[in-house]
């Protein structure tokens, strides 16, 4: 809208041609200051003339037209919108006179407007009416206004009153003279929206003269109707019918000029509105000039929601005493919705979709079921005349529909049938009812991983596991019971460990079928592995996209605190807390910024810094020495067995590695009395980062361990044993796990609650949680090779945890204090679990295959040099064998050869470094978008500030006869009541009236 | 979730409304049942409709410091019909799209129904999150305007949809937090 007032500032600034230079926003409002400062005095001498001008009655016609002439002092500032609105038809300010730079200026800036990237995606109500002007931009564009310019016959024109006769005219095309005469109509009703807001303070109670009129509540709202339904229209559809708009403006028009008149002293703020939704759309435009303007076209589509713009965004904003929703529709329209312009729109731009895509967009209409089901029957059959006419003839449409429409059914039961067996729905909303969403975060990490490892072990089951049983040799150890926690034994002989898989190729019955247990065993381990990596892969990048979509922060996250209140949480204590928690963050976060400002001194930056060099290196020294005490107890570890017989001996190991887990992430987290983050935020991650590195460094130990001593220590089967140790880790820090959360939380309540009150409930320690997670699925990964039954045991254990961290989350904790950003952490856990923990896995077990020689007497792989001489042997068998010789062919040129590689991995880095370029680019571009949007908020401020001070010089002018005013506005509105249903008719007869004389 | 009771819909009701809201059949079973609960018995679900207190007191919605607002926007007239509990429940699903999440979360935060958020509405927000009644002046002004600062990008001294669209969608957890579990209690 404030776009309109601009256009206005042409009509009225005298040295207009300056303007048009400075159409340019930067300093274009130095010059609308010119007209607002001198508006009175144009607006007096340009009022009459429409009234002697025939075109003008033609225009106006409106009843109220006179009565408002018959005021004495018209022209106040609000009316400019009106009156310019019908100005801003050349043909009205070519009749004003010798005014020729203004109408030379209309067409130009109606150009600028009418561009086609912007038609249909219009919010603001200015720019509908470059729709309808685009003719005049048109004809200045092909030059035939520029003759009109300098004819002297073009005023002869205006003022000839036959319109049949102008279309005559040899300036003008006749089609074009044709358009422009409903858009001459239209005009004034455009002229009317641009009242709006100041309707809307006569809805508002402090409306001065409200209580003398009696009628106006009726008056007031009755008018909403016409202009609702209007208001697609003028705002995106540039080919209405003529008489409809007509009709609208009749209705709307007439009382606009009235109300115009009574809210001479308004009140600012409506307008202020309206100038908001204006603003956008100033962006829009200008934007237009960029050669790319990717982004702003999404500004665009943000700007106009679908449909739901129409009546959300409708100025006729009313108090919270409107009876209508202001949102959504006028009643009126509710139902008939459909049936207006923009929802005309919508269902054509519905009818080429799919069915699906058909049902998702009707499914996203912000709008009531009944709308909803309305405008898919629309579409419907709308689609079915589509329809008929195309595939008369065609019964394989139909045939393809209703297969369409089969399977989308059995898809419907499908996701049903996965949603009713899926786990923990419904524990899952308990938690997130009582813990909010950063809980929840956790269990669903944990059901995630869950997922995994039942994929992982379905696949390694079917593979690897059943067809060993079905040759399995008698198992001759005895089972004790310590077995079930040093892995050893009784188990050493089962289908869990590698040793004890033959090598041989399976075969039953006639030996047809035959089942080569080596390449099964490295294919499944392979494809399994894959199928993680992708998976990983994917929703990592998943939770990126989601995650980093803005390439700058702005913000620190107060607006985030405020609008993303847990919706999901229904416990009251909880909300309570919540609520509690929340308004110390709010004063945390606003003291952080506080403090932001606040420069250290030097002595105080050289203690901070020195303190989170102390603690970085504490941490990483703890970490070292709780390696190197790992691979000192692995190393002798050996020597310790032999000498102490006793079978439960190998739990040191484990039971020592775990105690290191346990210990020290807290010895990690008592660093944050010493070195003080100022944002929360930073000591997460602090935190994260040194827990990781010690979990992994650990890992990585042991894993040089296995590798380079177990490994070529010649022990027999060396694979069963590392197999061993990774399932006596796994099982000693699922232990841990329990007992921490059995003892060590459920004590921790007990002294908060009973014994040190002011300790309070603990909060659940996500981060803590999550990396013991990461933890154990490392080492499942690891193992698979080993002790193929490990995913199994994972899923058990995972089983578990779920159940007894939700019992002691239910029983000890409270929720956490810190409004956590769940997604962010999310996405950096998956990264974790990526990039340290997964890779790792693939380098480890990448040497083990590549690297390593497999135990002589046991395991599938017995007897070769390398593991992955299984591979080689399988390719030089099928060389033998014609038909398969292009699996020989991919193996040697793509997956065995170098060269491919080096090509691919080129090509890789060539378009990472484009895509890189063009996010450059788009950095570039979003600054200077954000830029600009600051630049038009500072523009439109500016603008509202010279109008806020207009309308105070003007209130204060028109103190003095205010009553005066008062009487005469009341009589026009009175009137207006009766005349209302009739203004139509009226109206239009007093046009013809009017034309009549002329003729 | 299993607990619903299969009730007498017709089977294309029931289609129709899987086809225009994001809820599963089970779930609008559920609701179903939970409205046939609340509203006087022997009414045909179509024709019964439930007041404003009646949906506000529901166990998802009962602590819930925006419920009056939600009300407002989901309810026709004050009352709620099926289809309009249904819709409710369907915004606040998880499957749907963010985009109709934000349109839903700008009119409830929207407490004067201006189009806008703005200071006053902010201050309101504000006061329902703390819930506490010591809220100082200075505090709501200083957070307000450091919420304008971050999210008003022209300046105007309050949101617009697109201001307020563009910063919820930097925001994953938005969509997240944007839920309601209306079945299954």
């Amino acid at each position: 809208m404030s776009a309109y007032y601009r256009n206005n500032g042409y009509e009225e600034d005298p040295d207009y041609p300056d303007y048009s230079e400075s159409w340019n926003r930067s300093w274009g409002h130095l010059k609308t200051q010119d007209y607002t400062d001198s508006p009175d005095t144009l607006k007096n001498s340009g009022y009459p003339i429409p009234r002697s001008n025939p075109y003008s009655a033609d225009y106006r016609t409106s009843l109220d037209y006179p009565k408002s002439l018959a005021e004495p002092d018209y022209p106040g500032s609000q009316n400019n919108p009106e009156e310019s609105g019908t100005r801003s038809n050349p043909f009205f300010a070519g009749s004003r006179s010798s005014d020729y730079p203004t109408s030379l200026a209309e067409p130009d800036y109606v150009g600028s407007w009418s561009k086609p990237s912007h038609s249909g995606s219009s919010r603001e109500p200015g720019y509908s009416e470059s729709q309808r002007n685009s003719d005049f931009g048109g004809s200045r564009s092909s030059g035939n206004y520029a003759g009109s310019r300098t004819n002297p016959d073009y005023l002869d024109y205006l003022g000839e009153p036959d319109y049949p006769g102008a279309q005559g005219n040899t300036n003008h095309p006749g089609s074009r003279a044709n358009s422009n005469h409903p858009g001459s109509r239209r005009n004034p009703e455009h002229a009317g929206s641009g009242i709006i807001p100041y309707v809307d303070v006569l809805g508002e109670p402090d409306y001065p003269g409200a209580e003398n009129q009696p009628n106006s509540p009726n008056f007031f709202w009755e008018p909403d109707y016409p202009r609702a339904e209007n208001s697609p229209n003028f705002w995106g559809k540039p080919d209405y019918p003529v008489t409809e708009d007509g009709r609208d403006y009749g209705s709307s028009e007439t009382s606009e000029i009235t109300r115009e008149v009574l809210s001479r002293t308004s009140s600012f703020r409506p307008s202020l509105r309206h100038r908001g939704d204006g603003s956008l759309g100033i962006v829009g435009r200008e934007n237009e000039d960029y050669p790319e303007n990717i982004a702003m076209k999404s500004m665009n589509m943000a700007s106009v929601p679908g449909a739901s713009g129409n009546g959300y965004v409708n100025p006729a904003y009313v108090g919270e005493s409107s009876p209508h929703p202001v949102y959504g529709n006028p009643p009126l329209s509710g139902c008939e919705w459909h049936k207006s312009p923009e929802g005309q729109k919508l269902i054509a731009s519905l009818i080429p979709m799919t069915s699906r895509d058909r049902i998702k967009a009707i499914r996203n209409q912000p709008r009531t079921m009944e709308e909803k089901r309305n405008l898919r029957k629309m579409v419907d059959k709308e689609k079915s005349k589509h329809s008929h006419r195309m595939f008369e003839l065609n019964c394989c449409a139909q045939c393809l529909s209703s297969i369409s429409r089969a399977y989308r059914r059995s898809k419907n039961s499908l996701s049903e049938l996965l949603d009713y067996i899926s786990l923990w729905q419904k524990t899952l909303k308990v938690i997130g009812s009582k813990f909010g969403t950063s809980v929840l975060s956790y269990f669903n990490f944990l059901r995630w991983l869950l997922k995994f490892n039942i994929f992982s072990f379905i696949v390694t089951f079917s593979f690897i596991i059943i067809p060993q049983f079905t040759v399995a040799e008698k198992n001759t150890l005895q089972f004790t019971g310590l077995e079930l926690l040093t892995g050893a034994g009784y188990f050493r002989d089962t289908v869990m460990y590698y040793g004890f898989y033959t090598n041989s190729t399976i075969r039953h019955g006639n030996g047809r079928a035959s089942y080569n247990m080596q390449l099964a065993y490295i294919f499944t381990i392979g494809a399994c592995l894959i199928i993680c990596f992708f998976s990983l892969l994917f929703s990592m990048a998943r939770y990126f996209r989601n995650n980093f979509i803005n390439p700058h922060i702005y913000s620190r996250g107060i607006a985030k605190l405020i609008f993303c209140w847990d919706f999901t949480v229904t416990n009251e204590t909880a909300v309570k807390l919540r609520q509690k928690n929340l308004s110390t963050e709010i004063r945390e976060n606003l003291s952080e910024i506080l403090q932001e400002n606040v420069k250290l001194t030097l002595n105080q930056q050289l203690i901070r810094l020195s303190a989170h060099l102390a603690a970085w290196f504490v941490s990483t020294g703890v970490a070292v020495a709780c390696c190197v005490a790992v691979y000192y107890l692995a190393e002798n570890n050996s020597e310790f067995l032999k000498n102490h017989k006793d079978p439960g001996a190998v739990l040191l190991l484990p039971f020592i590695v775990s105690c290191i887990n346990l210990a020290v992430p807290r010895l990690y987290s008592l660093f944050r009395l010493v070195e003080r983050y100022e944002m929360p935020r930073h000591e997460v991650y602090t935190l994260l980062i040194r827990n990781i590195f010690l979990k992994i460094s650990i890992i990585g130990i042991l894993c040089y361990y296995w590798l380079n001593i177990v490994a070529q220590a010649g022990e027999e089967c060396w694979e069963t044993l590392i197999g061993q140790e990774i399932y006596r880790l796994l099982l000693m820090d699922f232990v841990f796990s329990l007992a921490d959360s059995f003892l060590g939380e459920f004590l921790r309540r007990l002294i908060g609650m009973q014994f040190i009150t002011s300790l309070g409930l603990q909060e659940f320690d996500i981060a803590r949680n999550v990396l013991e997670l990461i933890y154990a699925q490392t080492l499942v990964w690891i193992g698979t090779f080993f002790c193929p039954l490990l995913p199994f045991i994972q899923m058990i254990t995972l089983f578990i945890m779920f159940y007894v961290k939700n019992i002691s989350l239910m029983m000890n904790f409270q929720p956490p204090s810190k409004a956590w950003r769940a997604s962010q952490m999310m996405t950096f856990f998956i990264f974790l679990l990526f990039f340290p923990s997964f890779t790792g896995v693939l380098c480890t077990l990448a040497i083990t295959i590549w690297r390593l020689k497999p135990s002589a007497d046991c395991g599938p792989f017995r007897g070769l040099p390398f593991f992955i001489h299984s591979i080689y042997g399988w390719i030089d068998s099928l060389s033998k064998r014609p038909s398969y010789l292009w699996v020989v062919w991919i193996y040697q040129n793509l997956i065995g050869s170098v060269h491919f590689f080096f090509i691919l991995t080129l090509i890789v880095l060539i378009i990472t470094y484009l895509y890189w370029q063009i996010t450059e680019g788009r950095k570039i571009m979003i600054r200077l978008l954000h830029e600009q949007i600051i630049n038009e908020g500072k523009d439109k401020m500016f603008l509202i500030e010279k109008l806020t001070k207009l309308q105070d010089m003007e209130k204060r002018a028109n103190t003095s006869s205010f009553t005066q005013e008062r009487r005469d506005v009341e009589q026009p509105g009175a009137l207006y009541v009766k005349e209302h249903d009739a203004a139509f008719d009226l109206r239009f007869r007093r046009s013809v009236q009017e034309e009549n004389p002329k003729a | 979730m299993g607990q619903c009771l299969r009730h007498q819909m017709h089977c294309e009701d029931l289609e129709e409304y899987q086809a225009l809201t994001f809820l599963t059949r089970n779930e609008i079973l559920c609701i179903h049942d939970t409205f046939l609960k609340l509203c006087p018995p022997g009414k045909y679900y179509k024709e019964a409709t439930l007041t404003t207190d009646q949906v506000s007191s529901l166990p998802a919605l009962r602590v819930n410091p925006f419920r009056d607002r939600i009300c407002k926007v989901f309810s026709h007239n004050n009352v709620f019909s099926f289809e309009d509990v249904l819709s409710m429940a369907s915004v606040f699903s998880e499957q749907a799209c963010p985009s109709l999440k934000i349109e839903y979360a700008f009119r409830i935060y929207d407490f004067n129904e201006n189009g806008f958020i703005d200071e006053e509405d902010l201050q309101r927000i504000v006061l329902r999150l703390l819930n506490s009644d010591d809220v100082s002046e200075d505090l709501l002004t200083d957070l307000t305007n450091h919420v304008l600062n971050e999210s008003d990008l022209d300046n105007d001294n309050m949101l617009s949809f697109s201001e307020f669209e563009h910063a919820m969608a930097k925001s994953p957890d938005f969509m997240n937090s944007f839920r309601i579990h209306f079945w299954g209690f």
